[in-house]
């Protein structure tokens, strides 16, 4: 029987010190799956525009209400950039909230992204790792584009909110603020709750035993590191493959190479990377 | 703000080169669910490409709704 009340305690100041801007959209539920499919579909057309518009046209109508209440002319739109640059649906989605709201557009270019795969909802926290998220933003234009705007980041889905937390990240290191998360489709809406993190690490004790005891504190700062910025869903996918002492122990050495990551001193390429059209990485992190 | 007219031609052809390349790494990718390592350009690179992507889509969205 573990004691829950230190595991309480670090979730708590977790949970409560990182930043967590506002998820706008309603959790989607089943329409998540159908927008999938149909985002499939158009993807293997080369998605054509008039059917894309159609598609993002009825998604947002599902949410236009939030979408006003939120967005104006002091806002402006921050749409994650995509991976092939093909994705037009997030592309379309943004000029026509811009449209409708009077919020402003990010110009497009000064935030560029670095890493390779597509958000996929079938790779593993393990093989995401292998190719972290990352993007760079041309600082000084960035920050004059979006001074004295309340800033949204738009992206077509959001599920575990990887893509969309990792360009908050470093939107912080810009020195400038995130208020919400701008999506068409929202399939989790929530983030963890300390209930969510005690639950989850229990389930790792139970498995694990004693062997478990010394590391207690020091993982529970790990499982924050690495789910507390996150949707629900990041911590949910992992806390379902725990079935036994082999995959709790897997994902004890999973969880600590993702803390590490979100700890790490970003290298001296990022750092320094300055280019003629004015790509540059802002200051590292350490934690 | 860059605009698509400030790439050559031959920036562009490269570009679209390396659009075919990712397209393709990404269907694997969606299919075996496996990220196709290492990457096949510099990270250096890959934000360039980023950079065009986008400012070409922009564009071409802007004269079409």
């Amino acid at each position: 029987m573990i004691d829950t009340s230190n595991i309480e305690r670090v979730a708590q100041h977790f949970t409560t010190q990182v930043e967590r801007p506002q998820i706008v959209g309603r959790q989607a539920g089943s329409e998540a799956k159908e927008f999938r499919i149909e985002k499939l579909a158009l993807k293997e057309k080369g998605y054509p525009t008039r059917q894309t518009k159609a598609l993002v046209k009825k998604y947002l109508e599902k949410n236009m209400d939030r979408f006003m209440a939120q967005l104006d002319k002091n806002s402006i739109i921050v749409p994650v950039p995509s991976g092939s640059g093909c994705n037009k649906v997030t592309e379309i989605f943004a000029i026509m909230l811009h449209q409708m709201t009077g919020a402003q557009l990010l110009s497009p270019g000064l935030i560029a992204k670095t890493h390779h795969y597509e958000a996929k909802n079938n790779l593993s926290l393990e093989k995401r790792i292998s190719d972290p998220i990352g993007y760079v933003i041309n600082q000084k234009e960035f920050l004059a584009e979006t001074k004295g705007k309340t800033i949204f980041i738009l992206d077509d889905l959001i599920g575990s909110g990887e893509s969309s937390v990792k360009l908050r990240q470093e939107i912080n290191r810009a020195g400038a603020q995130v208020k919400g998360f701008v999506n068409l489709v929202t399939v989790e809406a929530r983030y963890p709750t300390v209930g969510d993190i005690t639950r989850f690490i229990k389930k790792i004790a139970e498995h694990t035993g004693d062997a478990f005891k010394p590391k207690q504190l020091s993982f529970t700062e790990n499982v924050c590191l690495t789910f507390a910025e996150f949707t629900r869903q990041k911590l949910n996918r992992i806390e379902r493959e725990i079935r036994n002492t082999v995959t709790a122990t897997k994902a004890i050495s999973v969880i600590e190479a993702a803390a590490r990551l979100e700890k790490k001193i970003l290298p001296p390429t990022f750092i320094n990377y300055e280019t003629s059209i004015g790509l540059h990485s802002t200051a590292s992190r350490t934690i | 703000m860059k605009h698509l007219s400030d790439y050559t031609a031959q920036q562009v052809e490269q570009f679209e080169a390396m659009r075919k390349v990712l397209e393709e790494l990404n269907r694997k990718a969606a299919e075996s669910g496996e990220v196709a390592l290492p990457l096949p350009y510099p990270k250096e690179v890959m934000a360039h490409y980023s950079q065009y992507c986008q400012i070409k889509l922009r564009e071409e969205l802007m004269k079409e709704l």
